[in-house]
């Protein structure tokens, strides 16, 4: 009942938060007319706002009615397909805009993702079994499997580039806050590929994603990654001055 | 992608005005702008300036080069005369405006 409860506070927190970043920055997105805000407030939203929620419509414990279901599973594909893909797109744009790798690995990441939104939302809308639906797909197990690499992806290029800016905050060549930003975004990434992981590794080992542990790793990492998600985009001003003051001073000048 | 003219500059000018040849100036600077978090294809004007004050001459010092201040001097007068080019837009930049910073 414990875990259960866990997993529940932790669904509500992921999409009160990432649904309150996401309109937050499609907010500045209209302001500013910035792509990078644009494409990763859209892909919290539509994760977040649209897509969980949904999941978690589709798999109460008295499933829903099958038009129902089948809907909830067409959109829900569909937004984590967009969203996921947006994760690649954003990265790509903002780590690595000038390098071809880069490119590649985004444009493979985002053809993958759609793509099996794409059957996702085939399969939710032409299987015969509507019950059926509730159980794991081979679509699933690749929307997924790439979610897993757009958030690895993410978590190694933002804790690079918080390493980098950790050394130029002592030169005054760098704001400690937006240092620590990039440490945050890098930790919702890991969070984030925690909570999805144990679904992931249900399909592969045809396990039990509804197992006690399962719960427990969803519930605990889906509360660190909203926790390090509104602290990254919605900080309170006690965190704020926090890492201010316990950033190191900058240094002196020296030489000529 | 090629390197910054800010990056290129301090090489050219560490090779003129001092005994190292040229895989000796470009890497001394490469391991100034890596002990700053910088990098050499994205480094601008101003933050080389900083380099140029806080962490070059230590490096230098350290491979005998001597009148380091003048040198240092030198190039970071002559910095101002570089053109700052195109920048794309950083991932501070970015990352600064996401959070209203």
């Amino acid at each position: 009942m414990a875990i259960e409860l866990l997993v529940l506070t932790s669904a509500v927190a992921f999409v009160a938060v990432g649904a309150g970043v996401g309109a937050k920055l499609l907010w500045l997105a209209r302001r500013t007319r910035g792509f990078p805000e644009l494409v990763v407030g859209f892909s919290l939203f539509v994760l977040a706002g649209v897509a969980w929620p949904l999941l978690l419509f589709a798999s109460a414990p008295t499933p829903p009615p099958a038009p129902w279901l089948r809907a909830a599973l067409a959109v829900a594909a569909a937004g984590m397909a967009m969203g996921w893909a947006g994760v690649f797109l954003f990265t790509w744009r903002v780590f690595r805009p000038t390098h071809a790798w880069g490119r590649a690995l985004a444009v493979a990441g985002m053809a993958v993702e759609l793509a099996a939104g794409l059957a996702g939302v085939i399969r939710a809308v032409r299987l015969d079994d509507a019950l059926a639906l509730r159980s794991p797909s081979p679509s699933g197990f690749v929307l997924l499997l790439g979610a897993l690499c757009a958030y690895v992806w993410t978590a190694v290029e933002s804790f690079h580039y918080r390493a980098l800016l950790r050394r130029r905050v002592p030169l005054g060549l760098a704001d400690p806050l937006v240092a620590e930003r990039f440490g945050l975004w890098g930790w919702t990434s890991v969070f984030a590929a925690g909570s999805i992981a144990p679904a992931t590794w249900a399909m592969v080992t045809g396990g039990d994603p509804n197992s006690p542990l399962s719960h427990l790793v969803v519930g605990v990492c889906g509360l660190a990654s909203s926790a390090a998600l509104y602290l990254a985009f919605l900080p309170p001003a006690a965190y704020t001055r926090y890492v201010r003051e316990s950033a190191p001073a900058v240094a002196p000048e020296v030489g000529p | 992608m090629p390197d910054s003219a800010a990056f290129e500059y301090a090489c050219g000018q560490l090779e003129a005005r001092t005994s190292l040849d040229r895989l000796a100036a470009r890497g001394t600077v490469r391991i100034a702008l890596k002990q700053a978090g910088l990098e050499a294809r994205s480094i601008t004007r101003e933050q080389m300036a900083v380099v140029l004050q806080r962490i070059l001459p230590a490096e230098l010092t350290s491979r005998g080069v001597e009148a380091v201040e003048e040198v240092c001097q030198a190039i970071l007068a002559g910095l101002r005369n570089v053109a700052s080019g195109p920048v794309s837009e950083t991932p501070d930049a970015v990352f600064k405006r996401l959070g209203g910073a």
